[in-house]
């Protein structure tokens, strides 16, 4: 961006629109917030280095070499742990300002961490079983991310914790919920908060992301016969909406914004998966039991209701996204489709199709073309999804979909020549 | 550099090296002190595809008569109770859900796989046996032909017992290491 800036200095010093005095001002501004920021490209070479020395001792020493005997083989397993913890060692003491020793020496011992238990495994011929591995390995990686004030580690943490939760909830057979997943996650939260007070960079919209994801995943491992998970899925993305629009993120851009793009997108799609039949007809064989799916949906909704409560009392009512308000709807018609899931079924319909209308018109409103195209996109995903479960004939299809491709064209044209006409 | 800081890094650094350490004394403990047994090894399924740097075991002592018609779970914990045969290899004598009578020499297994009121099978905590990566495959070949139902060759793991903890120590063929095994065929064919 600045290279740009300085560029078209001369351009417009020649057309008089600024002084001698303020290109030089402009100059000197530059240079000085580039001696400022730390070296990104060396400090992404310096990350990529230690992952790669990392995984490369580790493919090493896994090569297990017979001809050692088992003290010498151990020996090797745990020099990489001690090199790790010596190279953190000389950081806090002696660079605790460099972020490049401390980004390069934490992921070393990150992944040392994992060799050392992995290889002491492979000497003594012990199976063991990936979330135990996984488990042991996250919790005595944690502690890096505050000593060495790590935010690699803590992208890498997050990603072994989900990693961790899949594996014992979805992978395992039988199948168990990983309770301390929430305990590891909650222990990252203070760093991401950190982040979220300094400075707004790439780091913090990673570790957005991610968090967002990781959860997302993690969510399903309290799924059971009683479908209550249906519940704590759409209030989880109500309450990432809500969060995305609160004061803490509200001012980041849409991408960069991961909890409104994936609770509001997760709102869209899990409604169209109930304008379905399938759905609420699971919902209606469910077994009504008070189970952990009960409680988590129950905790998530009422997280929600209290974030909403809060915003509504902060910004007032319009200016709520309405997607906050779904898990609010929803509820009531898991309630329904106990005993008329048609109705549900329909009723859902009609609110994704409300959705698609409000998000059309707000993007119109408020002149933003990606509000507007979203907003057409929810309406041709759920005429696309009544292709398939309903007997229309082929020509009131096409008629349908030939309506669809106009009024994107149509509202694009009207936004752009409102925009044009407010312009000139 | 702040207090804290300083005392957390420590910790850390003390845990890390916890978790190997224990893991360590546990098996030099148990191979030390442990009771020796003899699993015999079962012949292998030739559909079980090579798993990379180590041999996978079965065995022929891994199920067992299911007589009471207890219900079992697949994964779920049990305790393996085992005594030796006439031949002097490892045999199941009980499997159990409670901590077994001290004296009785047992192995911490998981339920693999049970056939309602017949029988029941279990998974050894000790099924793999880890070459260099080079060495693996010849093993695995030489591990196949010593099982064959039509060899003479009596192949079986010895495993360390202490307290339901084990240690898989050995991987013999014919009462030789197979590790000694391999190295001589590596060193015939060079």
């Amino acid at each position: 961006m600045s290279k740009h800036i300085l560029k078209g200095l001369p351009e417009l010093l020649d057309a008089g629109l600024i002084s001698e005095e303020t290109s030089e001002k402009i100059k000197t501004y530059y240079l000085h917030k580039e001696q400022q920021s730390p070296d990104r490209l060396v400090l992404i070479f310096g990350i990529l280095g230690a992952l790669l020395t990392g995984l490369g001792i580790i493919l090493i020493i896994a090569h297990n070499w017979d001809d050692f005997s088992r003290a010498g083989k151990l020996f090797f397993a745990l020099l990489p742990l001690l090199s790790g913890q010596l190279i953190c060692a000389y950081t806090l003491f002696k660079k605790p300002e460099s972020r490049l020793w401390r980004e390069a020496g934490s992921v070393f011992l990150l992944l040392a961490i994992a060799a050392s238990i992995s290889i002491v495994s492979q000497v003594y011929n012990i199976p063991g079983d990936i979330s135990g591995f996984l488990f042991i390995w996250m919790l005595l990686s944690i502690p890096l991310i505050y000593v060495m004030k790590s935010a690699m580690t803590s992208l890498l943490v997050i990603c072994g914790i989900t990693w961790y939760a899949c594996s014992l909830s979805y992978f395992n057979y039988p199948n168990e919920i990983a309770w301390y997943y929430w305990p590891m996650l909650a222990a990252v939260i203070p760093f991401f908060i950190s982040l979220m007070k300094n400075k707004r960079g790439n780091v913090f919209y990673f570790h957005s992301w991610l968090l967002a994801l990781s959860i997302i995943i993690s969510l399903g491992m309290f799924e059971s016969s009683s479908n209550f998970i249906f519940i704590a899925y759409m209030s989880l993305f109500s309450l990432f909406v809500l969060i995305g629009e609160s004061r803490w993120f509200s001012d980041s851009k849409i991408i960069s914004n991961a909890f409104l793009v994936a609770g509001s997108l997760g709102s869209t799609i899990l409604l169209l998966m109930g304008s379905f039949d399938w759905m609420w007809k699971e919902i209606a064989g469910s077994n009504l039991l008070m189970d952990t799916a009960f409680v988590v949906g129950a905790i998530v909704s009422s997280l929600a209701a209290l974030l909403l409560v809060y915003e509504i009392r902060r910004k007032g009512l319009s200016s709520i996204n309405p997607k906050s308000f779904i898990f609010l709807i929803f509820i009531p018609l898991y309630a329904l489709a106990m005993v008329q899931p048609e109705v549900a079924q329909w009723l859902t319909n009609m609110l994704v199709l409300a959705i698609a209308v409000v998000t059309t018109w707000r993007g119109a409103e408020r002149d933003n073309i990606f509000i507007l195209n979203y907003g057409l996109l929810i309406l041709a995903a759920l005429i696309l999804c009544r292709f398939f479960d309903t007997n229309l004939s082929l020509v009131a299809r096409g008629i349908l979909f030939v309506i669809v491709g106009l009024s994107f064209f149509g509202a694009n044209y009207w936004v752009l020549r409102k925009r044009k006409l407010q312009n000139a | 550099m702040k207090t804290w800081l300083v005392i957390l890094f420590s910790l850390a650094c003390i845990s890390q090296w916890y978790v190997p350490a224990s893991m360590i004394v546990e098996q030099e403990n148990i191979l030390s002190n442990g009771k020796t047994f003899r699993f015999k090894t079962a012949p292998v399924d030739p559909s079980d595809p090579f798993r990379g740097k180590y041999i996978t075991l079965s065995f022929e002592a891994d199920n067992y008569k299911n007589t009471n018609g207890h219900e079992w779970e697949r994964g779920q914990k049990v305790f393996v109770i085992i005594n030796e045969d006439d031949k002097g290899f490892a045999r199941i004598s009980d499997i159990t859900e409670t901590l077994p009578d001290p004296g009785k020499d047992y192995v911490q297994a998981e339920v693999g796989f049970s056939n309602d009121d017949e029988m029941v099978r279990v998974e050894y905590p000790f099924q793999r046996f880890y070459l260099e990566e080079s060495k693996a495959s010849d093993a695995e070949k030489v591990y196949g032909e010593g099982n064959r139902s039509d060899s003479s060759q009596t192949t079986y793991a010895v495993v360390r017992v202490k307290n339901g903890r084990t240690a898989l120590e050995d991987v013999m063929i014919n009462d030789n290491s197979i590790v000694d095994i391999v190295r001589e065929l590596n060193e015939a064919k060079d």
